[in-house]
């Protein structure tokens, strides 16, 4: 229980830090040629929050992932200046596709939403998130100078 | 067999550490302040919840650190010499930390694969002190540009490394420990299952074997204690039990480090809240590595502050009668002048170091201490370089000097 509400506070507090550096990463401008580093860290937590959920739960994110995505591209489109009813009504008979598609295998019993907990997971390794290499793998710890460099050595020295 | 709690607490535990990756420095120094105050702040609430906060002990162990939090924040405070040192010595950490992290531009590496020779010459070119940060970062740097398919071995042998000034090796082989760690650590969590966790401080163990020149191993496991307390501090506990049963000449390395650490946490410089000589006495699990963390410590501070010895004075009259209860503080101080006498012969910083007058009042223990080490600052070592990143019984280490 102890362990449980430390982890949790631990996330909560991590989830405030990272909103104040994505605040401070979307005024800071970036480097010529490269993303904005707020897209980046808001993808490098997606990713790594969607690796924790089970089977089922994960597709449903992906669905909804999807979805949210082509709707805010709708949302674009006019300001952008590629404004098109056909795409438009396209776009929308697809989303709703998918709509259906999701909410159908979300309450399906093959691929019901299944938490982290659940036996989805359950081939998993405990405690292994799917992207960190396991350490019986055969990745080799310096292989990897570009992402070295990008990490850099964090707050003190590392 | 995971259960649905660890399972949970796996999953919350990979997400944090996600996000941690993607914070900058403030907010990682944030984060990491803001955690250790709440996770703080619940362990009390559970100790009264289950009535462990009413014992005795435990009142009179929480009496004492308020007490001597207290006093700390005060020094931080109230205006006087106290409270310049304090920001002198929180400047100091600051530069270290810059020097390290900023290696690269600083001395405009080359990206991938790059010749070690010519970018030392220009870490010297910085000048005494700066040197020395300089050259671990650079080593890091050196063995995170060693790419390749295969696992690297002979990093820091002569046929790659060409000819290199003997004096850099110490921090070199800090600073490849530092790039092993880090990469290692990521793979593993609280959560894994022992056999994951032991096969890789194997690996790391045996990268440091493999990557080093004789007698300077112990300098890159060192490093794996500064990295996990500082990033993974969940998985101390955890590393030393597994180091244990795998190599007990790495565990000790390993605490040194752990003690080096926690000179560095933004924590610890938040003043009232934690010290690290407090947190060095309730880390170790035993005398060895409560040892190794004290010495680890008294040479991070040393070393940082070596240019104002007036901080470590200040240190000796706060803490000074804790300090030489036995020769852990000594052996962490002694350890940074042999090393700085290696890498920098006659130091000009350890000249002044030695020749400072301390106030009166702290006199006796300056000499017990600073004072003593500083009687064996023109000795040569007769041991492996390596044996100056680990804690060593003072009249062991005394008998290897000449």
């Amino acid at each position: 229980m102890r362990e449980l509400t430390r982890s949790l506070f631990s996330y909560g507090w991590a989830m405030s830090m990272f909103g104040v550096q994505q605040i401070v990463n979307l005024v800071t401008p970036s480097k010529p040629g490269q993303p904005n580093p707020a897209k980046e860290a808001f993808d490098h937590v997606t990713a790594a929050t969607a690796n924790e959920l089970g089977d089922g739960l994960r597709q449903t994110f992906h669905a909804g992932d999807q979805m949210q995505k082509q709707m805010i591209d709708m949302m674009f489109a006019p300001l952008m200046g590629g404004c098109d009813a056909g795409g438009l009504i396209r776009k929308g008979a697809e989303m709703m596709n998918r709509g259906t598609d999701t909410v159908r295998h979300a309450f399906s019993p093959a691929g019901n939403g299944q938490s982290s907990t659940g036996p989805a997971s359950a081939a998993r390794p405990s405690g292994s998130a799917p992207p960190r290499p396991s350490a019986g793998s055969t990745q080799q710890p310096p292989a990897e100078p570009q992402n070295q460099a990008d990490e850099g050595w964090g707050p003190m020295p590392r | 067999m995971p259960t649905a709690s660890s399972e949970l607490n796996a999953a919350l535990y990979n997400v944090t550490q996600a996000i941690e990756d993607r914070l900058g420095d403030l907010t990682w120094a944030g984060f990491q302040v803001g955690d250790e105050v709440q996770q703080g702040f619940l362990n009390f609430f559970f100790d009264v919840a289950t009535l462990q906060a009413f014992r005795p002990q435990y009142i009179n162990r929480l009496g004492s650190n308020i007490a001597e939090r207290t006093t700390d924040a005060l020094r931080v405070l109230v205006p006087g010499e106290p409270q310049r040192l304090a920001i002198q010595e929180f400047q100091n950490n600051y530069e270290v930390y810059n020097l390290v992290k900023h290696v690269h531009d600083t001395l405009q590496e080359p990206q991938g694969k790059f010749e070690l020779a010519p970018l030392l010459t220009r870490a010297y070119a910085l000048g005494q002190y700066p040197d020395l940060w300089a050259v671990e970062g650079l080593g890091h740097d050196y063995a995170a540009a060693f790419g390749g398919p295969q696992q690297p071995t002979g990093m820091l042998l002569e046929a790659n490394t060409g000819e290199i000034p003997v004096k850099a090796l110490t921090m070199l082989h800090a600073g490849i420990g530092l790039a092993f760690a880090e990469q290692l650590m990521k793979t593993i969590t609280p959560y894994s299952t022992p056999g994951e966790i032991r096969r890789t401080l194997e690996k790391f163990v045996a990268l440091c074997v493999d990557n080093s020149r004789p007698g300077y191993t112990g300098a890159a496991w060192e490093s794996l204690g500064l990295v996990t307390r500082t990033w993974h501090s969940q998985m101390v506990p955890i590393v030393d039990r597994q180091l244990r049963r795998i190599n007990e000449g790495a565990r000790l390395y390993f605490w040194h480090g752990a003690g080096r650490a926690l000179y560095f946490l933004p924590i610890h410089f938040v003043p009232g809240v934690y010290s690290p000589w407090l947190s060095v006495e309730t880390d170790a699990p035993d005398e060895l590595a409560r040892r190794n963390a004290i010495a680890g410590l008294a040479w991070a501070n040393t070393i940082v502050n070596i240019r104002q010895p007036a901080i470590l004075a200040d240190l000796l009259r706060r803490r000074g009668s804790h300090l030489v209860r036995d020769d852990a503080f000594i052996d962490g101080v002694l350890s940074v002048l042999l090393m700085a006498g290696d890498i920098t012969p006659g130091d000009l910083y350890i000249a002044e170091f030695c020749r400072y007058q301390p106030p009166h009042s702290v006199e006796d223990l300056w000499q017990r201490t600073a004072g003593l080490a500083c009687k064996y600052v023109n000795c040569c070592y007769n041991g492996n370089l390596e044996e100056i990143f680990r804690y060593q019984p003072f009249e062991e280490l005394s008998a290897k000097l000449c």
